[in-house]
């Protein structure tokens, strides 16, 4: 499967801020209370820097498939949630849209319900990771030269998830008493891919100000 | 739409009065009268004047002295008139009784009278007869149309050996100690090669095996596999008991000793049922939506709805229908998923109130279990030091003494695709085929029901029956697996390898693919029509109302013991063997298993979420994603181990697994298990420790001359003319 990444994940054509926007009623606000924790007495932006002797493409590696299972299940919580009438676009409220392109069906950017879109998402990473070209299990195997860049595409995807849910599904994550656990592995997410500088700041501008005060 | 919690308490068997009820069928309530007259014109023949009652203990022995000699004679009309006498005193006597407990009472006394009269080896005599009665046989063969007027001396027979099997199996608290030491009499009779040199059990396997092959189709059932059942619980031992000898045995062999009593944590345990949460959510938006109309018809749900995962936890058969697009209710956004519409458009339940904050559905300080590591050396070195020491050592004490291996072992796979045919033919879902075996046949009456009451009643007692025959068969295959197990790892599988072959698996899925909800709470009962009700009280006049509303149980006591005995049966089948969780896999189990989590009781859903969770690595990430609440209360309620990535490991591909070369390596070391220990030509350095006193010591043994001739003078020297310092025994170590 080459593909060409470049093409296929231009930015301004799956990732859409609106110029103009109506400001979100208020159950798109509820994310910005977030604040629970899990008090695991780690320093998560310590954890995730690359320890002495470790193999950065390894470390990265584990914590990419480490992250797409837990991001996984998470949304898993709230997709009974995340309806076709609910959520009919990809999106972080009324600002940001997302859409889908993977070259193979979808050439071009393609508008989808939430619930496709994460299918959709989940399904090519997991392709991704089980091909041993990109993520080789067997030890000798080198990493592919484009390796980052595969899983910086796959991490920037991968916090879309964190946007849609947090801005649509927020009042679900709390009901389940699930806030603690969701805003601990963002923390622990936000912390690795500034770490390794994986994801541009455009695409974490739906999260901002609740990233600037959790994450400090 | 929210169940409440089943009050369900699991264990060996029901209550005793249910156990005892459900011996009879409703067809055969007639003969309890039919008794009582036998009984009555023989017993005022030669006692006048005086009740039962009202004899000495004495003088009742002479009676029974009597009847024991009256049934030697070779009219078998006559001897079954005997032997309803008989059956009347091992029900109670109940004319002469006024209450249920009354005659319960009377019961027990009058069943260890008999048992000390030789009743029951009579009793087995005559059974034995009527077993190999070729005549009855060919005849039954024969007839187009069996009722149970074909059965009538069997099942006699076979209820008082039941009555008493049951009465003296059942410790009570006024037990007199002449009746505990009958009871430890009566089981090991029971366990010893009681007829013709087989063991009571296996006289009653036979039965089974000759009717499931056609030759016997006369033969209630339904009897047997009860007593067959209540005789191997009482010889061998029941869930208890299965408890301290698996804690003995740890001891004996140095392991630690186990986490917890399973028995203990189960019962602690509380059924998953939807978070208060959702409840809170679904109030809400039916608030926000009242009074708000919108002309959007309701979107009906494509394929995609197959990801979404249905509460696992709801009752809710209804939604099954996505038809109505009249309903205007509407599109908000974030508005409850269609699948759960029934919740908003009828008409609004009463607002539950919201629970206080610590009734919210809170997840537990702690998990149930203590997570355990196997890892599969040491699993491995057990094993093979099991068969070098609890072989060696142990003996196969409980076992040897039920049934020997070596005479058990061929029949077993026999014995086992027998018990299987009867679980298929009473299963709710099967359909009467005219050339399987009819397990109906000691039920239906000489005469087909002619009113439409007549109908209902004789429907009710027939899925009764059935009901029950899948109680027994359950019970059953589950003790002995549970015996065999403990005994030794070997003969389990033997017999667990047989149980698959005969596809055991798909019809345990089988038998629970069908409306579990509704199997839980049937009401397949007549209460006046029980025993003991029936004969102590005025039989009211039955209508089809009072049919048809059955009993006021939340659930069927004996439906939910067997569905939870069926899931403990395919965990112990499937537990370790990657190839039949392929299995389970493979005949797309988990969305009949899901939904019987609909029951809300925690042991049956515990069972269930450990047959789901073995499965969830091959069933892909979106089935995971999809079944949340389903992967929550595996987390919440079943042990944890430490290596096992159920949660996350993703073996799709494991595909191509090769069943054949599992099942294969397994039965070649089931084989060679029992070539080295129960084939003629032993090598002796396999042969067990003989470790039964009477055989040790019958041996002979040749002692050497010079033995004989200095053993007196080496016993005068060594330890009559040795002093015995008792002091030492006062003395500290």
């Amino acid at each position: 499967m080459a593909l060409c990444l470049g093409q296929v994940f231009s930015k301004d054509k799956t990732f859409r801020p609106r110029k103009r926007f109506e400001p979100g009623t208020q159950r798109f606000e509820l994310y910005k209370k977030a604040q629970a924790s899990l008090k695991s007495g780690l320093d998560l932006r310590k954890v995730v820097q690359l320890p002495e002797g470790e193999n950065i493409n390894d470390w990265i590696a584990v914590h990419v498939v480490d992250f797409f299972n837990r991001i996984n299940l998470i949304y898993g919580t709230v997709s009974e949630f995340c309806t076709e009438r609910s959520c009919p676009i990809m999106s972080g409220g009324q600002r940001y849209e997302y859409r889908w392109q993977d070259g193979d069906l979808y050439k071009k950017p393609t508008k989808l319900p939430a619930l496709k879109y994460m299918n959709l998402l989940m399904d090519w990473i997991e392709a991704l990771i089980n091909d041993e070209d990109t993520f080789p299990t067997r030890v000798g195997v080198p990493f592919p030269k484009n390796f980052q860049q595969v899983c910086k595409k796959i991490l920037t995807r991968l916090f879309r998830v964190f946007v849609h849910v947090y801005i649509h599904h927020f009042d679900s994550i709390c009901n389940m008493g699930a806030e603690a656990h969701i805003n601990t592995c963002y923390k622990h997410y936000y912390y690795f891919i500034s770490e390794f500088s994986f994801i541009d700041h455009s695409e974490l501008e739906p999260l901002k100000a609740m990233t600037e005060r959790i994450c400090n | 739409m929210e169940s409440p919690n089943l009050e369900f308490e699991y264990g060996d068997t029901d209550t005793p009065t249910a156990e005892l009820s459900e011996l009879y069928s409703y067809t055969e309530e007639p003969e309890f009268g039919l008794n009582r007259d036998y009984f009555e014109e023989d017993f005022k023949g030669h006692v006048n004047d005086r009740r039962w009652r009202e004899l000495g203990v004495e003088e009742q022995r002479a009676y029974i002295m009597r009847l024991l000699d009256a049934l030697e004679v070779t009219d078998r009309d006559k001897r079954l008139k005997v032997a309803r006498a008989i059956l009347y005193l091992a029900q109670g006597v109940f004319d002469e009784c006024d209450t249920e407990m009354d005659t319960l009472h009377c019961s027990r006394h009058n069943i260890f009278l008999l048992y000390e009269m030789g009743v029951f080896t009579a009793l087995l005599e005559l059974l034995s007869m009527e077993i190999e009665n070729n005549q009855a046989c060919s005849s039954a063969v024969r007839k187009p149309a069996i009722s149970l007027a074909d059965s009538t001396e069997l099942r006699v027979l076979l209820s008082i050996m039941y009555l008493m099997v049951e009465a003296i199996r059942v410790e009570m608290e006024d037990d007199k100690p002449e009746w505990k030491s009958s009871r430890e009499t009566f089981k090991t009779e029971l366990a010893s090669p009681l007829c013709n040199g087989e063991p009571f059990a296996l006289l009653l396997f036979t039965m089974v095996t000759k009717f499931c092959s056609m030759n016997a189709p006369h033969f209630p059932m339904k009897k047997v596999l009860l007593l067959l059942w209540k005789t191997v619980l009482f010889t061998l031992g029941g869930f208890e008991e299965l408890q301290q000898m698996k804690v003995a045995a740890r001891e004996r062999i140095s392991l630690p000793p186990l986490p917890e009593d399973s028995i203990k944590v189960v019962r602690s345990m509380r059924a998953a049922s939807p978070p208060a949460s959702a409840m809170e959510l679904i109030e809400q938006q039916q608030q926000q939506k009242r009074g708000r109309r919108s002309r959007r018809p309701l979107v009906k749900q494509d394929s995609l709805d197959t990801y979404n995962e249905r509460d696992p936890f709801k009752n809710d058969d209804s939604r099954d229908e996505e038809e109505d697009a009249d309903d205007a209710d509407n599109g908000l956004e974030g508005e409850v998923d269609p699948l759960d519409r029934d919740v908003i458009i009828q008409p609004p339940p009463p607002p539950a109130p919201l629970r206080p904050p610590t009734e919210r559905v809170c997840f537990p300080k702690g998990l149930p279990w203590a997570p355990k590591v196997r890892e599969k050396d040491i699993e491995h070195f057990l094993e093979t030091s099991r068969n070098k020491f609890i072989d060696m050592l142990l003996g196969e004490c409980g076992i040897y003494y039920f049934m020997p291996w070596a005479v058990w072992k061929p029949c077993v796979l026999v014995f086992q695709i027998a018990l299987l045919k009867l679980l298929l033919a009473a299963a709710p879902t099967s359909k009467a085929k005219t050339d399987s075996i009819n397990i109906l046949a000691d039920v239906l009456p000489e005469e087909m029901p002619v009113t439409v009451l007549q109908s209902m009643k004789l429907g009710i007692d027939v899925n009764r029956h059935k009901e029950i025959i899948v109680k027994a068969i359950s019970a059953l295959l589950l003790l002995l697996l549970k015996h065999f197990k403990l005994n030794h790892i070997y003969q389990f599988e033997y017999v667990s390898q047989h149980l698959v072959f005969a596809n055991c698996i798909p019809l345990i899925l089988k038998f629970f693919n069908q409306n579990i909800m509704s199997y839980i709470s049937s009401k397949n009962s007549i209460c006046v029509l029980d025993f003991p009700h029936c004969v102590v009280h005025e039989m009211p006049e039955l209508t089809a109302e009072s049919l048809e509303a059955g009993d006021s149980n939340q659930f069927c006591w004996r439906n939910l013991f067997s569905c939870i005995n069926l899931l403990r049966i395919l965990n112990k089948l499937t537990k370790w063997k990657h190839s039949r969780t392929m299995m389970l896999v493979v005949f797309k189990s988990a969305p009949i298993l899901k939904r019987a989590l609909k029951v809300k009781q925690a042991m049956m859903q515990l069972y269930v979420l450990k047959l789901l969770k073995i499965q969830t690595k091959y069933l892909g990430r979106q089935w995971r994603k999809s079944n949340m609440k389903t992967m929550s209360a595996i987390y919440q309620k079943v042990r944890h181990r430490l290596n096992d990535d159920w949660a996350y490991g993703n073996d799709i591909d494991a595909r191509p697994w090769d069943f054949q070369a599992e099942e294969c390596a397994l039965r070649e070391s089931i084989e060679k298990f029992n070539a080295r220990r129960y084939d003629k030509n032993q090598n002796s350095e396999f042969v067990p420790v003989d470790n039964c006193l009477q055989s040790v010591l019958g041996q002979r043994v040749d002692l050497p001359e010079d033995f004989h001739y200095s053993y007196e003078m080496w016993l005068e020297r060594e330890v009559f003319s040795q002093p015995i310092q008792w002091e030492g025994l006062l003395q500290a170590q």
